[in-house]
């Protein structure tokens, strides 16, 4: 691997950050009810992912995509998977992820997943893991976004010296897939407003993309068709939505009744095919941590492929068998609760008190569907700036895969790092920082 | 061959505006009941478009901007019904599956398992429910004997088990429970809204999926639900046959109260 420690952006750390700061690139979180928005700390030293596994990593996540993509559709057309008992039906519909709304939906061009953002490590052994798919609203393509595009103005220079892809693209890529995706009018970014802990991002996707940063009472539903309210009192028609707010959010009228933030009937008009909602509502049944076992499965099914990328090795303790491994190796397990996200509800065995482990156990054993269990990754540290020197630390990557008319991959990622040396969770809602992610280009 | 007329009327304290709606009360031809004549009217006047659901229910849909005080709706028109019986032509009737999961409202806690122990004993049924149609037959029975029917002590998020345990409630809260019975031994079932013959509210019942196809039955009058019961929506529980919806702003942003008015109607031609 190349040697970064001469690399000239090394000196412009301050200034990376300073400029982040001033473009106002932070990250909010909600903390005992009460809106924070922190700076999202930037990290010089990139992780660099060479051409033989950024192709690795291209076909596997395309494939992925498809597959997940391909489970979707299904699930709310014929249930083919089900029929076929290779997932069981308690783990579709008894979880929270699958919506009765979206029974029979036909989105436009089939396509369900836009964006999906697949978070992955590198363990020690050399193998890309995956830990989780995202494919509600996966954010942070944004930071290495800016991060880029600060960094070459700050150090012209280091990009000169290594060959690395433009990451910059990642803007006409996600307008490329709104225009495929939509069936007539103009692309929209419809964001929850200014107190969402990843605004930033959808005011600056909006820049980039060139689409109209909307909040829901910008738009309205007449006839099935969706209109956004011009400046002057009239209407546009629009074709596709990219949404930041969640399912729950989208819509009082066939979701939350007590949403404010969303559009009354928008979900009609998609059902009746004349807006693409990017992502699809309904996608939760998919990306759900106790349906991520059955990802490498729907591969060979849906595609008649081997997997190229594995998950990590997990246990469902709703199989008989798998619930005894779970007991005999308590110890060695990191257990999640299939109903949490953003780091929250992910329990490393090896720190629970005897009294917790007990309790958990009770848990565990009543409630089998709730959790997952898996063997603790070993994964590879990263060098982190600390001080004057360098610090090993545990760094995740989140890979964004863009489908209009196929998966492509985005030559770059958000990585993150944790500032904790002893944490193995790198989610950004519990602290930590982020690097930008290099693909080589040779 | 009946007629049927439903009717609302909700009544504003206020002025309100940016009223968006969806009703859900246009009954749908199936293979138990054909409707003709359809005559659907929305006061105050406003461009109404139609959409459907997850479940293949039909919904109305408007939005009226400007200030109003009042939203009725009217429906009426002819239909034949053949009788307690909605085949399914189709061998893997996908929907059918996700009927077999209890939700929200149909959670079975111990006042639901002792139910369906009492239904159970009362028909000398094992663990395994045996013949279908017999086993929801005496789940009907046993919840009609145990409920008292009394308006007005329970609520439209009322859950089957909170019913189950006060002993009273009204048709969605024999129908929730009914659900949640059948559910706790993997039969699917469904929550249907619809008109009951004679004049009244709008009714409530359950269908229970025997083969290929769905039976009807009346927890709250102990019968099936046959040419006397008009189908107007089906789904999971009661939250999916919600008849009207709506999200609406009073004009001066102050506190609103809503009166709500509804009559049905469906007798022999």
């Amino acid at each position: 691997m190349m040697d970064l420690h001469e690399m000239d952006l090394l000196r412009h750390k301050e200034t990376m950050n300073e400029q982040l700061a001033r473009y106002g690139v932070r990250f909010g979180i909600y903390r005992n009810n009460v809106f924070h928005e922190q700076l999202f700390p930037y990290d010089p030293i990139p992780r660099v992912i060479d051409r033989q596994n950024a192709d690795f990593l291209e076909k596997g996540l395309a494939q992925r995509v498809m597959a997940l993509n391909a489970f979707i559709l299904d699930i709310y057309g014929k249930k083919q998977i089900i029929h076929d008992g290779v997932v069981p039906e308690e783990f579709v519909f008894a979880g929270s992820g699958y919506l009765t709304q979206c029974e029979g939906m036909q989105p436009p061009k089939g396509v369900c997943s836009h964006i999906s953002g697949i978070d992955l490590v590198l363990g020690k052994d050399g193998e890309w893991y995956v830990l989780e798919d995202n494919l509600r609203i996966p954010s942070g393509a944004s930071y290495p976004m800016i991060a880029r595009e600060l960094e070459r103005r700050c150090s012209p220079k280091t990009f000169r010296q290594y060959q690395i892809e433009d990451n910059r693209d990642y803007a006409a890529l996600l307008r490329g897939v709104m225009d495929y995706v939509s069936t007539e009018g103009v692309p929209v970014i419809l964001t929850p407003g200014r107190y969402n802990a990843a605004y930033f991002e959808h005011s600056y996707l909006a820049e980039k993309t060139g689409a109209r940063l909307v909040s829901g009472q910008d738009l309205f539903v007449e006839d099935n068709i969706l209109y956004r309210r011009t400046f002057d009192g009239g209407k546009e028609r629009v074709g596709a939505v990219y949404r930041r707010l969640g399912d729950d959010f989208l819509d009082p009228l066939n979701f939350r009744p007590d949403s404010l933030i969303g559009v009354p009937h928008i979900f009609d008009a998609f059902r009746a095919g004349n807006v693409a909602i990017m992502n699809t509502p309904g996608n939760g049944v998919a990306d759900d941590k106790g349906i991520y076992y059955f990802v490498p499965k729907m591969v060979r099914y849906y595609l008649n492929e081997e997997p190229i990328l594995q998950n990590a090795p997990t246990f469902l303790p709703f199989y008989g068998e798998d619930m005894k491994y779970v007991l005999e190796h308590f110890d060695e397990l990191v257990l999640k609760d299939v109903a949490e996200a953003g780091g929250y509800g992910v329990r490393f065995a090896n720190t629970m008190t005897a009294g917790e482990k007990e309790d958990f156990i009770r848990l565990l054993k009543k409630e089998p569907r709730r959790f997952i269990a898996q063997r603790v990754v070993d994964f590879q540290e990263i060098e982190t700036c600390s001080g004057d020197g360098y610090v090993p630390r545990k760094a995740d990557l989140r890979a964004f895969v863009l489908y209009g008319e196929k998966p492509v991959v985005w030559k770059s990622g958000l990585t993150r790092f944790t500032t904790n040396p002893d944490s193995y969770i790198v989610n950004s809602s519990q602290g930590g920082g982020f690097k930008d992610t290099w693909v080589l280009s040779q | 061959m009946i007629k049927f007329a439903y009717r609302m009327n909700l009544a504003f304290d206020r002025l309100v505006h940016e009223h968006h709606f969806t009703l859900k009360c246009i009954p749908a031809s199936s293979t138990r009941q054909t409707v003709t004549d359809i005559n659907f009217q929305v006061d105050p006047l406003t461009p109404v478009w139609y959409g459907g659901d997850g479940f293949g229910n039909r919904k109305a849909m408007g939005y009226i901007r400007d200030v109003h005080d009042h939203l009725n709706i009217a429906v009426s028109g002819k239909a034949q019904i053949a009788g307690s019986r909605t085949s399914d032509p189709r061998k893997d009737a996908t929907d059918v599956i996700l009927m077999k999961y209890p939700t929200t409202l149909t959670k079975a806690g111990p006042a639901v398992r002792a139910l369906l122990e009492s239904a159970a004993n009362a028909c000398r049924l094992t663990g395994s429910a045996g013949d279908v149609h017999d086993f929801a037959s005496c789940v009907m029975r046993a919840v009609h004997g145990y409920m008292t029917y009394a308006p007005g002590r329970t609520w439209i998020d009322t859950d089957a088990e909170e019913a189950a345990a006060a002993g009273q409630g009204v048709c969605q809260d024999y129908a929730h429970i009914m659900l949640a019975i059948l559910r706790l031994q993997g039969i699917p079932c469904r929550y249907v809204c619809g008109i009951l013959s004679g004049e009244g509210a709008s009714h409530a019942w359950v269908e229970v999926w025997e083969e290929d196809g769905w039976t009807g039955y009346d927890p709250t009058n102990e019968i099936p639900a046959d040419r006397r019961h008009l189908v107007l929506s089906c789904g999971r529980d009661a939250g999916d046959c919600e008849i009207n919806r709506g999200i609406l702003f009073a004009a001066d942003g102050g506190l609103l109260h809503q009166t709500q008015t509804v009559t049905s109607l469906l007798q022999e031609l």
